[in-house]
């Protein structure tokens, strides 16, 4: 199953960031390590769209007073999450295998 | 414990039971539960979720986010923003907070309305192919 640079961004946050994984911490993670920071919004409609393919579950947490009384959502990868994103990253490991750069040191 | 009795910064002892009671009153007030030794008897401290007035977000972003997402993902949308603005207004302060709130709702509106618009238009399709094949 194919997965966009997000979701696998998400899927690695979440993985790296078990069990405090939520809306902030994960935006936060992915700011941090790639430099981009995707909004709010398309981190749960990203989200949304894990848990509908069934790599991602969620539970509520607490509230507190930062939240404005607002419960955080959790995440936790699946079982089948890690295996497409273990998929993945062996893919990406085989491609980038031996590979020459061209042109100017990166 | 009755939540009239319960006030800012005061101790209870209370039963496992009731923490069900407390779910229901969270919304109006905030708990810290402490489970004491048996597991049975649990210590909670009430503290009020009253903001003062300079660390409120603005209303109408969080109603906007709140009416047009579903009520499981506005909370968690809704509460994330909240978080924010609060660490922003201490750097920032109130105003040009408020101004980065609304930019993070309008940001963040585009993709959840983006998903479920996609989403409804996919029912859409498959109710009209649905009819056509009857």
């Amino acid at each position: 199953m194919e997965l966009t640079t997000l979701e696998q961004h998400l899927l690695l946050a979440i993985l790296g960031l078990h069990p405090n994984a939520y809306g902030v911490s994960i935006q936060d993670h992915i700011k941090e390590r790639t430099g981009h920071e995707p909004s709010t919004g398309s981190i749960y409609a990203s989200l949304d769209r894990l848990e509908e393919k069934g790599f991602v579950k969620s539970r509520q947490g607490e509230a507190t007073p930062e939240r404005g009384g607002k419960r955080k959502l959790y995440f936790t990868i699946t079982a089948p999450g890690q295996r497409a994103l273990k998929e993945l990253l062996q893919a990406i490991d085989a491609l980038s295998h031996g590979l020459r750069w061209k042109g100017a040191a990166i | 414990m009755s939540k009239d009795s319960a006030g800012k910064g005061k101790k209870y002892s209370i039963f496992a039971d009731e923490v069900l009671y407390k779910e229901q009153i969270v919304l109006d007030m905030h708990w810290d539960i402490i489970p004491i030794i048996d597991g049975q008897h649990w210590m909670v401290q009430a503290k009020s979720i009253a903001r003062a007035p300079d660390r409120c977000p603005p209303k109408i972003a969080e109603f906007l986010l709140a009416v047009l997402l579903r009520p499981s993902r506005a909370d968690a949308v809704v509460g994330d923003l909240n978080e924010r603005f609060d660490g922003a207004v201490e750097k920032f302060g109130r105003h040009r907070s408020a101004r980065m709130y609304w930019g993070w709702t309008l940001r963040s509106l585009w993709p959840l309305l983006g998903r479920a618009i996609g989403k409804a238009l996919k029912w859409g399709a498959v109710i009209a192919t649905v009819r056509r094949l009857f």
